[in-house]
């Protein structure tokens, strides 16, 4: 009960004009805080009612910063027998920085990312919905042409059920100016994880420029995988990508080459659209995509064209379509269609339309929809979204999703809500109903959101 | 101890609520793979600071609206697009950036290193005005039709204050 009164306690102080940024002396400070209710029957750890409240705060002294983050309740970690009765706290992030013209030096936890993400990529993971970050330190030093990077620590998976101790670093030298050349490296050893890879270390070496004959910006980098702990052949990945750009014509050409590639923290850069997922185990591919665009009206085409091979199946990645912008500064148009045909068929249609009745009111319909079948599965999804807005105030919408293979015991799932916008900064959301989960465009916002059945009330206030 | 410490911090708060805002410094590289540091540019225009994926509708509206408020007031505002792709989106982030000709400053934030901090629920499209003392001024989430124009009202609000 004491839990449920400092909830409405926190709902009341967030109010708007109360937690901000704010200045004492040479030290400054930065608030947010998120409070979210949901009733949820698809919760983890059976929870339905979920209550999640995260205050974070962030503050500087002239060279040095410190942040944390408090937490009360995140349904994530809950146990089981949890009530809103009986809170649980955590403090979620936790760090000091020292920021000087060349050097950064940070302790505590943190994101990180080392060449282009083959080598070490620790942040957020959107599919799992939960987080990882690396609790050690990391040391950045920059000057004149030079770049480096050293970092260590141990990786947790957010319901503490992995844990990896990593260390990595990476050297960079602009040779030419606009052209760099980089070195980067990771160790990585389980912990406590499922697939007990044992000590293996990744190393590559870069290469990224721009202004190439004036139109031109390159990225490569090729990179080695190697395991200490046994006798397993050593794997390799390979990205390179190629832009030209000039008046209204863009051109891009890609070319990726993974083969056993996965260290468990690495994410490298994929050819196709990021909702297609592509192996790092056995995959070769190349694109092409070409767009151009008109900029009175506002109109762009574009087409791609890829050609993959995974686990020794090759086949096509296709998809074109169109955008019209502000056509007589009233109607949004966007219209896509692809097919990808590697391993199994997959077609997707993508479209979104505005039309802007006067300078606050406009309505909004957004339609996505996606197919494959192959021997074993028949897999649809369908979504539609009817959404009707008095910018920049309040958005009412409506949010249909079909799911064709019985995902959670659900075909469709129904939810609408009303997100409400102060002007101070503050966001109200109050929705409802089934949502199937992953990324979610609903209200004027995006954000990637897990599977939801129940109702929903959320509270965001950045400051001021 | 710990909702002790929850409700000292949400109080202190609440009492030292009116003094002047303040930015976070931060340094991000842009698309050329050059450095950017906020607290280089403070002082000298109005900042609209922007952050977006290219997997968010909404965000691309948005930052239309936002080309055109950097050459409607040029002398007066920076706008910098923050994209919060990570670096397997690298290739989508440039070639919309140069396909739309955008030519306001975009940064990278693949470690989510600042939206972090500014923005710790990520919900995207996320807009902040920094004034020329360096004070936030202005933010807000979302993007609907019309939005806009209340940002260049605020705008407008800053220069004739000053």
């Amino acid at each position: 009960m004491v839990a449920l009164v400092m909830s409405v306690s926190a709902f009341l102080l967030v109010v708007p004009g109360t937690l901000r940024a704010f200045q004492l002396g040479d030290i400054s400070f930065y608030i947010t805080n998120e409070s979210l209710y949901n009733y949820n029957e698809l919760g983890n750890n059976d929870r339905n009612n979920q209550f999640y409240e995260s205050l974070s705060i962030f503050s500087n002294y002239k060279k040095w910063s410190v942040g944390l983050t408090l937490r009360a309740n995140n349904f994530f970690k809950q146990r089981p027998n949890a009530t809103l009765e009986s809170a649980e706290f955590d403090v979620y992030r936790k760090y000091i920085e020292y920021n000087s013209k060349h050097l950064k030096v940070h302790a505590g936890d943190f994101y990180s990312l080392l060449g282009h993400g083959l080598v070490l990529s620790v942040l957020k993971n959107d599919d799992i919905y939960r987080e990882r970050t690396l609790l050690g330190g990391n040391v950045h030093y920059n000057k004149g042409r030079w770049d480096f990077k050293v970092l260590g620590g141990q990786v947790k998976d957010e319901m503490d059920s992995q844990e990896w101790f990593v260390a990595g670093g990476e050297a960079g030298l602009e040779f030419v100016r606009n052209h760099t050349v980089g070195v980067h490296f990771s160790y990585i050893d389980d912990v406590d994880t499922q697939r007990g890879l044992g000590r293996r270390m990744t190393y590559s070496v870069s290469l990224r420029g721009n202004k190439l004959f004036k139109n031109f910006s390159y990225r490569t980098e090729f990179a080695v995988l190697s395991f200490l702990d046994s006798a397993r052949e050593e794997g390799y990945g390979f990205y390179s990508t190629l832009t030209y750009s000039k008046s209204h014509f863009t051109g891009f050409l890609e070319f990726k080459s993974y083969r056993d590639f996965d260290n468990e923290m690495n994410n490298p850069p994929l050819g196709d659209r990021a909702e297609e997922v592509s192996t790092l185990n056995d995959a070769v591919g190349a694109r092409v995509f070409l767009q151009y665009a008109f900029f009175e009206p506002d109109i762009q085409v574009f087409l791609n064209v890829g050609r993959y091979e995974e686990y020794g199946e090759a086949g096509n990645h296709i998809y074109g379509g169109f955008n019209i912008e502000d056509l007589w500064e009233r109607l949004t148009l966007s219209v896509s269609y692809g097919v990808r045909d590697i391993l199994y068929p997959v077609k997707k249609f993508d479209g979104h339309l505005i039309y802007q009745f006067s300078d606050r009111w406009s309505v909004e319909l957004m339609m996505k929809d996606k197919r494959y079948r192959d021997n074993f599965f028949i897999f649809e999804e369908t979504d539609h979204t009817f959404q009707v807005s008095y910018s920049p105030v309040v958005s009412v919408f409506v949010l249909h999703q079909y799911s064709h293979n019985k995902v959670i015991d659900l075909n469709h799932f129904f939810s609408g809500g009303i997100k409400v916008y102060l002007k101070s900064g503050t966001a109200i959301e109050l929705s409802g109903g089934t949502v199937r989960g992953g990324q979610i465009c609903s209200g004027g916002q995006c954000f990637v959101a897990p599977p939801f059945k129940g109702v929903k009330f959320s509270l965001l206030h950045t400051f001021k | 101890m710990k909702r002790a410490l929850i409700i000292i911090i949400l109080l202190a708060a609440f009492v030292l609520n009116g003094y002047g805002d303040s930015v976070p410094d931060f340094s991000l590289k842009k698309m050329d793979g050059s450095a950017f540091k906020l607290s280089d540019h403070l002082g000298k225009k109005i900042i609209l600071i922007d952050f977006w994926a290219t997997w968010c509708k909404p965000c691309k509206k948005l930052l239309k609206k936002l080309d055109q408020i950097h050459q409607d007031y040029k002398d007066t505002v920076e706008v910098i697009a923050i994209s919060t792709d990570d670096s397997s989106a690298f290739s989508r982030v440039e070639s919309y950036i140069k396909g739309k000709r955008y030519s306001f400053t975009v940064l990278l934030d693949p470690e989510s290193s600042v939206l972090r901090i500014l923005n710790p629920s990520r919900v995207l499209p996320f807009t902040l005005m920094i004034d020329k003392k360096g004070n936030i001024v202005y933010t807000h989430t979302g993007y609907m039709p019309g939005y806009e124009k209340e940002l260049i009202k605020e705008i407008e609000r800053l220069e004739n204050n000053g």
